[in-house]
């Protein structure tokens, strides 16, 4: 099958018998070669047969298609004289035809005159009637028709005018147009006319020769007064929706304005008029602008007018629609005419609306929150006596928190609106609208989040007004803000807005309010420590200054404002520990001993903390005699700064509040003269606390400090300071 | 700061101090010990600025610890004591005229006396007992050599000296009954200004001024004007009606006494109780208040001093304007280790102040230079 011709194929054309034979003989046996001569004999024969057969079938139609020919030379025959004699016929039907041409010549040409005549005649009576028609058409008010006629006719009086006959008529037309002309004229300037008439007078007018820059100027004339009217139409509909507002708008007022500008352009801008000056259409096209922009500023006026009374009121998103409307409809105008400017941009109104919008949502979300802070206080004035209230405070600082965080993002989703993609107008795109969106952020954000702070400033400044948990809570949720909130909020709205304030010179920028609003925590906190801490020492100094202590007993029990002291101490703990992390490690807790150690720290403390200035029980009175001793003292211990300002955590406010509880202590003790026993009555008392205060408190040695300033200046003002034993103290105390 | 200041130490406790105001010349400071025991002493300090050094003259106070000290404007020889004597079970307070000696022999006389103390050239003790034990405060009159106001116990009380009459003005009214419970007058001072018939007490937290001339008769008064305790007023000497109070509550307030609904300057930068506050004589917006946090600060009021620009003034003062000082806490002065009871100006130098802290450490310091230039030009 490779090979294309096979020698050994017998119906190849290439075959070689002699190679086919020598392979028969070479390839098989003598048995295949007998039956091989035996088929190759028989296929002879057939196909010898199939030869014969076909070469006989040929001749027969052969024979066949010689007749034919000869039948059809005979029909050709007949047909050629056929021809013949249609060709005789045809020469007759053209001497007819000639004939007859040659007769009619004459008629033909009168039939032309005739004609000719008829409509000369019919033209004469057409002017003949003018006049009565025209004067028909003005009375049917078919004023365009008229004009038509009267022009068509007068190109006839241009032609033939000179002849008598015709000026009589054209002096009647002439009079009747005059009057439609001045009827038109009245027509233009009356008031009530739509802006279509309008236009389709001035064509008239127009047609009719009337002066062009009179006619210009009457038009923008007439239409203006015809666009205040609607817009004082427009000024009326308050009750209906911005969408209807601006709908109405648009299709009466906008597209009335629309109409006369185009046609003003179209009459006086785009053509060329002979007989005017040069500059007339460079003047027209100046004063189309002037009224284009004064009708389409006032019209704007008028719509934000309207937005400004309505923002904040109404759905916005409506307004927003309204207001897309008519940007589409202003821009579409924007592309009528070419040479036009309209000056002022639905834009504006578009984001003047957003500010105020801002505006209104910053002093809404003033309002919510100058609420919910009064909530708070009402809540917390009113659960006074409640004893779980350590949850309670937790939760209402959740509440203020979440809402007013909650509020803020309602708020900025809600201004999104502006910004949305199907709008056909792109405030961002504008450098005006830009800043509005920055102003979100800043005026409104910002803004709040400063007032917010600002505002819980005031209560750290109003001293002693405000219940002191309402600091604390106050304080927390500014920390809360401080450490998530503003974060979480400033993301959300540089996320929406896109505005990248990261690398932003003009923006407030996170950090800030962060700062801001810590400070205000501190500042709350601080004002929470001084308020309890001026609470306890009311009660301490009252104490000290009704007290007689030259003639006092001696002491056999701890005074029971000591034992007040410390549970007033022990609530506050409970509340701040219900805010602050109770997990204050252990570990940091700078103990002088152990608590076992403790209940004998005044037995045997020399030992334990020299650099505390805790030694004066050492002394013996004779000692003390001396003030060198504590001054020198004073010199090599490391100065205690008891005011410093407090930490967001528990033990740094109880330590606060003891720490102005205990001066205030020092300060009464120092303007008193004691007694023996008045003397171990504070020696007693000061144990007291030094036993009870330790748990509050992180670092021990400055209670014990401040304790030992106590008791010395007990000692220094004491005429006979003899201390009382430190067992006796001890078991005075915890009998309690 | 640190050269800027000069320490001068008592051995005792301390509580009085006060400038000597009948000194012209230089600058002079009465210092007076507050010690039970029987050692107390009076020293008059003079402080040498050029040689930036205290000269000392020690007294011998020995009529008991001294409370406070007053210093007679007209006489530099005079001056004022309250202090407590012990009488059996009794503390006492009582009030005592002290005369210097006179200044003359002081020069040939010097080398004997440095081991003793110098002699007083009189000792007036004032006959109180009418007013009951707790004298708190004598003030001279600013202007009538012979009148002192003495306030003690309930009682404000005027007393010609010529003519040794006392005559008993305004008594507090006990608000609750019981004898324990009336409250005592806490200080006092005369005002400036009404020719001189206005004197002004701070009784618990409120603030009232009474006419010397009409007992009983309360020229107006400032109720609540602190949260707690009213510790101590100073009158404006150049603004009329305006006052500055400091109390328990940490806060230094300015007030005006025909507006007493709340205070027209109010500030809170210590820390606890605010012993003594002091309008600055020459420049009154400089305002000095000492602390028992062991702090002086010294604050800047410019917005409701005799010097403050009125708000309608026009341009020209407008560049002016942001010279002047800005209201708040100027400096913190913190070298003291204890409660600071008494912080005064220096009737001689408008830039020099003392402040004197428990432990016996008296402070003499200056206004820091910008300040002063920012007051002055």
């Amino acid at each position: 099958m490779d090979e294309k011709e096979n020698p050994y194929d017998m119906d190849s054309s290439s075959f070689d018998s002699d190679r086919y034979l020598e392979k028969l003989l070479k390839d098989c046996s003598l048995k295949q070669i007998m039956d091989t001569e035996a088929a190759v004999v028989k296929d002879t024969q057939t196909l010898h047969s199939d030869m014969q057969t076909l070469v006989y079938e040929n001749y027969n139609k052969f024979i066949s298609a010689t007749d034919t020919i000869r039948k059809m030379k005979d029909d050709f025959k007949q047909m050629e004289t056929d021809v013949n004699l249609l060709m005789n016929k045809m020469q007759s039907i053209t001497t007819f035809s000639e004939q007859i041409t040659g007769t009619l010549q004459g008629t033909r040409s009168q039939l032309c005159r005739l004609s000719e005549k008829h409509s000369l005649l019919k033209r004469l009576q057409f002017l003949s009637t003018l006049p009565a028609k025209l004067k028909a058409l003005i009375e049917e008010q078919n004023y365009a028709q008229a004009v038509q006629d009267y022009l068509h006719a007068q190109k006839v009086f241009a032609q033939y005018g000179r002849q008598p006959s015709f000026d009589g008529i054209q002096r009647d037309c002439d009079a009747i147009m005059a009057e439609l002309k001045e009827r038109l004229r009245q027509d233009f300037q009356r008031a009530g006319n739509t802006a279509q008439s309008l236009t389709e007078i001035g064509e008239l007018l127009l047609q009719l020769d009337e002066k062009t820059s009179d006619l210009a100027s009457e038009m923008l004339r007439c239409a203006g007064k015809r666009l205040h009217e609607q817009i004082a139409m427009l000024q009326d509909q308050t009750e209906r929706d911005m969408l209807e507002f601006v709908d109405m708008g648009i299709e009466g007022f906008l597209n009335d304005l629309a109409l006369v500008v185009t046609s003003y352009f179209d009459m006086f801008v785009a053509k060329h008029y002979e007989h005017e000056r040069d500059d007339f259409q460079e003047n027209a096209l100046h004063e189309l602008n002037i009224f284009l922009n004064q009708n389409i500023d006032s019209y704007l006026t008028l719509v934000q007018d309207r937005v400004e009374s309505d923002i904040g009121f109404g759905d916005t998103q409506v307004m927003l629609r309204a207001l897309d409307r008519l940007h589409r409809r202003l821009q579409a105008m924007r592309n009528i005419c070419r040479g036009l400017q309209v000056q002022r941009n639905t834009l504006d109104i578009i984001i003047a609306a957003a500010h105020q919008l801002c505006d209104a949502h910053g002093k809404s979300l003033r309002d919510h929150f100058a609420d919910s802070l009064s909530a708070v206080r009402l809540s917390l004035v009113s659960s006074k006596s409640d004893v779980a209230t350590g949850v309670n405070l937790n939760d209402l600082i959740s509440n203020l928190y979440v809402a007013m965080v909650e509020k803020i993002k309602g708020v900025l989703q809600d201004l999104l609106i502006f910004l949305r993609t199907d709008w056909s107008f792109n405030i961002k795109a504008e450098h005006k609208g830009a800043l509005c969106v920055e102003g979100i952020r800043e005026q409104l954000l910002i803004g709040f989040l400063r007032h917010i702070a600002k505002t819980m400033c005031g209560f750290a400044d109003a001293s002693g007004s405000s219940p002191p948990n309402l600091l604390l809570v106050l304080s927390k949720t500014c920390l809360e803000l401080e450490q998530q909130g503003v974060h979480v909020l400033i993301a959300l709205v540089d996320d929406l807005y896109e505005i990248d304030s990261e690398n932003s010179a003009t923006l407030t920028h996170e950090t800030e309010i962060c700062a801001e609003m810590r400070e205000t925590a501190q500042a709350l906190l601080d004002a929470y420590v001084r308020l309890q801490g001026t609470n306890i020492s009311q009660m301490l100094r009252k104490s000290v200054e009704t007290r007689d202590w030259l003639n006092c007993l001696e002491p056999r029990s701890v005074r029971a404002v000591m034992k007040r002291v410390v549970e007033e101490l022990g609530s506050i703990e409970a509340v701040v520990a219900s805010l602050y992390e109770t997990s204050s490690n252990p570990g940091f807790r700078t103990t002088a001993s152990s608590d076992s150690s403790r209940k004998t720290y005044f037995s045997n403390f020399n030992a334990a903390k020299p650099q505390y200035r805790s030694n004066w029980s050492n002394y013996t009175p004779s000692q003390l005699e001396s003030s060198y001793v504590s001054n020198i003292h004073r010199l090599f211990s490391e100065r205690v700064d008891i005011f410093t300002s407090v930490e967001f955590s528990k033990t740094s406010i109880v330590m606060g509040i003891i720490k102005i509880g205990l001066k205030t202590l020092l300060e009464c003790v120092r303007l008193r003269t004691f007694s023996k026993f008045g003397l171990q009555q504070i020696q007693v008392d000061a144990h007291y606390l030094q036993m009870n205060l330790w748990r509050f408190v992180s670092d021990e040695n400055l209670v014990n400090f401040l304790l030992d300033e106590i008791l010395g200046s007990a000692v220094h003002r004491c005429l006979e300071s003899v201390l009382m034993e430190p067992n006796a103290v001890e078991i005075i105390c915890e009998r309690g | 700061m640190e050269e800027n200041s000069l320490i001068y130490g008592l051995e005792l406790q301390a509580r009085a101090l006060t400038p000597q105001y009948g000194e012209s010349n230089d600058v002079c400071f009465f210092i007076a010990t507050n010690s039970l025991k029987p050692t107390n002493q009076l020293h008059l300090l003079q402080y040498d600025e050029e040689q930036g050094t205290i000269q000392s003259k020690i007294f011998e106070h020995a009529l008991g610890e001294v409370w406070k000290l007053n210093s007679c404007p007209h006489d530099a020889r005079l001056l004022a004591s309250v202090y407590n004597v012990q009488k059996g079970a009794q503390v006492l307070s009582q009030a005592a005229l002290l005369t210097l000696p006179e200044d003359d022999p002081n020069a040939s006389d010097n080398e004997p006396l440095k081991s003793e103390y110098i002699p007083w050239a009189k000792v007036e003790v004032l006959d109180t007992a009418s007013l009951g034990d707790r004298v708190k405060t004598i003030e001279f009159h600013p202007s009538q050599e012979q009148t002192i106001a003495c306030v003690a116990g309930n009682k404000l009380a005027i007393m010609q000296r010529a003519e040794s009459a006392t005559r008993v003005v305004a008594e507090a009214s006990s608000n609750s009954s019981g004898a324990k419970s009336v409250s005592s007058f806490t200080s006092g001072k005369w005002s400036h200004h009404h020719q001189g018939h206005q004197f002004v007490v701070l009784h618990d937290s409120s603030v009232r001024a009474y006419d010397v001339r009409d007992s009983q008769h309360c020229a107006w008064s400032i109720d609540d004007a602190h949260g707690q305790l009213v510790r101590d007023l100073d009158c404006n000497p150049n603004k009329q009606c305006h006052l500055v109070t400091g109390g328990d509550d940490g806060c230094l307030k300015v007030w005006d006494c025909r507006m007493v609904k709340a205070p027209v300057f109010e500030r809170s930068d210590h820390s606890h109780w605010l012993w003594s506050v002091r309008f600055n004589t020459f420049h009154d917006q400089l305002i000095l208040s000492s602390s028992s946090d062991c702090k002086v600060l010294l604050t800047c009021a410019g917005s409701v001093s005799s010097e403050a620009v009125p708000s309608d003034v026009s341009e020209a003062s407008a560049q002016e304007r942001h010279k002047v000082l800005s209201d708040g806490l100027l400096q913190t002065f913190d070298q003291h280790e204890d409660s600071v009871y008494c912080a005064e100006w220096s009737n001689v130098d408008p830039w020099i102040f003392a402040s004197l802290s428990y432990d016996g450490r008296v402070i003499i310091s200056k206004v820091p230079k910008q300040y002063k230039y920012q007051i002055i030009f």
